[in-house]
């Protein structure tokens, strides 16, 4: 099915929103579907378009080079440390659609381990890094994991993977269909001793919740689902928020402050509208899904008398711990045609150096390997190759010879926690909306390039031993910027060291709550934005729940 | 059918290139000018260019991505028209790097072999783009306007958009770039597996049959189960 869900929905006015959500992605979506239909009015700002799915086009140059469509088109700024002039660049790998990054995004769609919760009791503290425990484990989560798999529709195989958490349910649909990179992954995992099992997704293998199933065109990573087959938020949870009639979406529009009165509970936004004129919007409850950087950065920019240092940031905790997923990756190039071009990007996964193993291996933080076909025509044409030129005959044939003939064994792995790692407001540069871009510091835990060694070697290993003719590696970078943005308003049980509760409920300002990435604790090893619905999910029964016994709102 | 092994001539007949028995002959001859297009079209319009200049980026990209007796190159893929385009389109805040950058090759062509770039051999051309490439500016030549190398990677990253994106920007003509790939282009109704050799011959695994796992929760910790 092919139709677009959301033109035929209804469109409202609501003036006195009960609830209003700020960012429309995998937590914003779903906090509006959930709230709505509980009865709840809900208003959600989304700082771009509200595009559908007609807009989104099978398109390389427009999804992967330009802003705009895909890629959110403003700056932030990067520096390795305080003392370093921060640069311009377009590091933060964000859509600011109606759907947020579930838009473009892979769709791996996977549960924490029991392990990422109780980093710190399990293995201790870790020099240079502030590794702590989240304030719930992986029981509190697990209904939520689930109802977050059927509601958004992630495919896969439970019991495929004899490293993954316990679970009740197995997943609503099948797993993705196997590409070449995918039965190369299983050989070499059965040659190696390794466990190759189908790559949980976020897209549907079959007819589901009234979509189609995926038809494998490979405009995935990167793109707008044409077809509907992504589980975006955009064509899931928001087509159902919308279908309440209580749920308004004023897309284009972009909060710059959230009020507060004098007992200290916040009371609403300021934002602006696309031609910069600025209204004001007040609620009982105010719920922020903007990520791990956009969040910090909208806490920071609503400074009061009661909250000089920004709002819910008496634990001067806001925008610190930024953590994203540290990659390595080889590149194998094989005999035959694996013709990566077609399905899904990624369809197994093996995760046998997922548990940190600082005893064993040397290091702290353990990571999965995604075998995919990681080859856009226009990217892979500019690879940076040893030895091969970048122009001229030899080029030429090269791309000719290996565009269907490779494949990325992609290492995702931990990312530690670090006081210093920050997101702030730039002193100098602007946005378009006149407000200050986020500036991005960071520096990576001498940890993450020894995972990031070790995880190299051993996504080689898996090309070698899948019969790879060439393995080119990346080597060792720090990062200025990701897609998955953590850690920055963290969740804990002490208002002092923490930012928000174990409901992402605010410790400072009961009736603002922060969901998304900014809460976690720990990185994970890999793809959080499951995490992040389960989150929201339980966060949304929480609100309604205080809610109703009046004790916020 | 293997695009590789066919010739040229019939590849380009494929993508409906030859008419009439005229051949944009691209860079076959590879004695003498390297012009491209000259013989049939004496002159021409670009958007972002004059003649010389949109001939001496067009010299360019050919020698970035040639022609040969298999395949074609960036001549025949309209290479040139995409970057004309662009340059007053997503790329618009390049032009004035070209504008320079083209000044400079010129500078650089003069200065090694006493003509216009447009004007050397097909050999020269080479020639003198390694020596930018590897950073290696010809005697009495100095790259102060703009760094030579930074340009040719900008035409170099143009050109592969000009030879790979969609042809809706006015370059990949008769999807060319993707034929000369096999890549079929976006394909609405996508595809059904087998993908590719791989998946197509090594066998799936069988996994265990799913067990729910029925503990209460918290009461019975899994993790200490297992153990």
């Amino acid at each position: 099915m092919t139709s677009d869900m959301a033109m035929a929905l209804p469109t409202i006015k609501i003036d006195r929103p009960d609830v209003i959500v700020i960012g429309t992605g995998a937590a914003g979506g779903v906090m509006m579907k959930e709230l709505s239909t509980r009865g709840l009015k809900v208003v959600a700002f989304e700082m771009g378009p509200f595009l559908k799915t007609r807009d989104y086009v099978q398109d390389e140059l427009k999804c992967m080079k330009l802003r705009g469509l895909i890629k959110y088109d403003q700056p932030n700024t990067y520096r390795p440390d305080a003392n370093t002039e921060p640069a311009v660049v377009y590091s933060v790998n964000m859509q600011s659609n109606v759907g947020g990054g579930t838009v473009h995004y892979t769709g791996i769609s996977w549960r924490l381990h029991e392990s990422d919760f109780k980093e710190r009791s399990l293995f201790g503290p870790v020099a240079g890094a502030d590794v702590q425990d989240w304030p719930v484990d992986y029981w509190d989560l697990e209904p939520y994991y689930e109802k977050a798999e059927y509601e958004i529709g992630v495919s896969g195989l439970a019991s495929a993977n004899p490293f993954d958490p316990p679970r009740r349910k197995p997943y609503p649909l099948p797993p993705v269909a196997r590409k070449s990179s995918g039965a190369l992954a299983d050989l070499a995992a059965q040659k190696l001793g390794w466990h190759s099992y189908p790559t949980p997704m976020a897209i549907i293998t079959q007819d589901y919740d009234s979509r189609g199933a995926c038809m494998n065109c490979g405009f995935c990573e990167g793109y707008g689902c044409t077809m509907e087959a992504k589980s975006s938020t955009l064509v899931t949870v928001i087509p159902k928020a919308l279908r309440t009639g209580k749920c308004e979406i004023r897309a284009d529009c972009c909060v710059r402050e959230i009020t507060v009165d004098e007992q200290g509970l916040a009371t609403g936004v300021v934002y602006l509208d696309k031609n910069l004129n600025e209204h004001r919007l007040e609620a009982r409850v105010v719920v922020v899904c903007c990520n791990g950087v956009f969040t910090p950065r909208l806490l920071l920019m609503s400074p009061s008398t009661r909250f000089p240092n920004g709002l819910a940031n008496s634990s001067g905790y806001v925008g610190k711990h930024l953590m994203f997923n540290y990659y390595q990756s080889a590149r194998g190039f094989f005999e035959k045609e694996l013709n990566e071009y077609k399905g899904v990007m990624d369809t197994r996964v093996i995760q046998d150096f997922y548990e940190p193993n600082p005893g064993k291996h040397g290091f702290f933080g353990g990571g999965v390997l995604e075998p995919r076909g990681d080859g856009e025509l226009l990217a892979f044409s500019q690879l940076n190759i040893p030895r091969l030129p970048r122009w001229g005959p030899e080029r030429k044939q090269w791309i000719i010879q290996n565009f269907n003939r490779q494949m990325v064994a992609l290492a995702s792995m931990e990312s530690l926690s670090q006081e210093t790692n920050t997101v702030s407001l730039d002193a100098k540069v602007k946005d378009k909306w006149g407000l200050p871009v986020p500036c991005i510091t960071y520096k990576s835990h001498p940890n993450e390039f020894t995972v990031g060694d070790f995880f190299r070697e051993r996504a080689k290993e898996l090309l070698a031993a899948a019969g790879a003719t060439r393995i080119v590696a990346t080597p060792n970078a720090v990062p200025k910027g990701d897609a998955h943005l953590l850690g920055t308003c963290r969740m804990g049980n002490d208002p002092r060291t923490s930012v928000v509760n174990k409901f992402n409920q605010s410790h400072d300002v009961k009736n603002l709550f922060l969901v998304d990435g900014s809460s976690f604790v720990t990185s994970g090893k890999s793809n959080p934005t499951l995490t992040i619905q389960a989150l929201s999910f339980r966060a949304a029964e929480y609100i309604v729940d205080q809610m109703k016994k009046g004790n916020i709102g | 059918m293997d695009d590789r092994r066919l010739s040229r001539r019939a590849f380009l007949s494929r993508t409906g290139q030859v008419t009439g028995g005229v051949i944009s002959l691209g860079v076959l001859g590879t004695a003498g000018k390297a012009l491209t297009r000259q013989a049939s079209k004496p002159s021409r319009e670009f958007v972002s260019f004059t003649e010389q200049q949109g001939l001496t980026i067009e010299a360019m990209a050919e020698r970035i991505m040639p022609a040969d007796d298999q395949s074609p190159g960036a001549t025949d893929a309209h290479v040139i028209d995409y970057i004309d385009r662009s340059l007053t389109t997503h790329n618009a805040e390049d032009r004035p790097n070209y504008l320079t950058g083209i000044d400079l090759m010129d500078k650089a062509s003069e200065t090694a072999y006493g003509k216009k770039f447009i004007d050397l051999t097909v050999d020269q051309q080479v020639e003198l783009m390694t020596a930018i490439d590897k950073r290696e500016p010809p005697p009495g030549w100095t790259d102060t306007a703009l760094p030579s190398q930074t340009f040719l990677r900008l035409v170099i990253e143009h050109t592969m958009e000009g030879l790979f994106a969609d042809p809706q920007y006015g370059g990949n003509h008769n999807e060319i770039g993707w034929k000369m790939v096999n890549f079929p282009g976006p394909k609405a109704f996508g595809y059904d597996p087998p993908f590719g050799a791989y998946d197509a011959n090594l066998p799936e695994i069988e996994y265990p049959p799913f067990v729910p796992y029925k503990g209460p929760g918290k009461q019975e910790q899994p993790s200490k189960k297992r153990k």
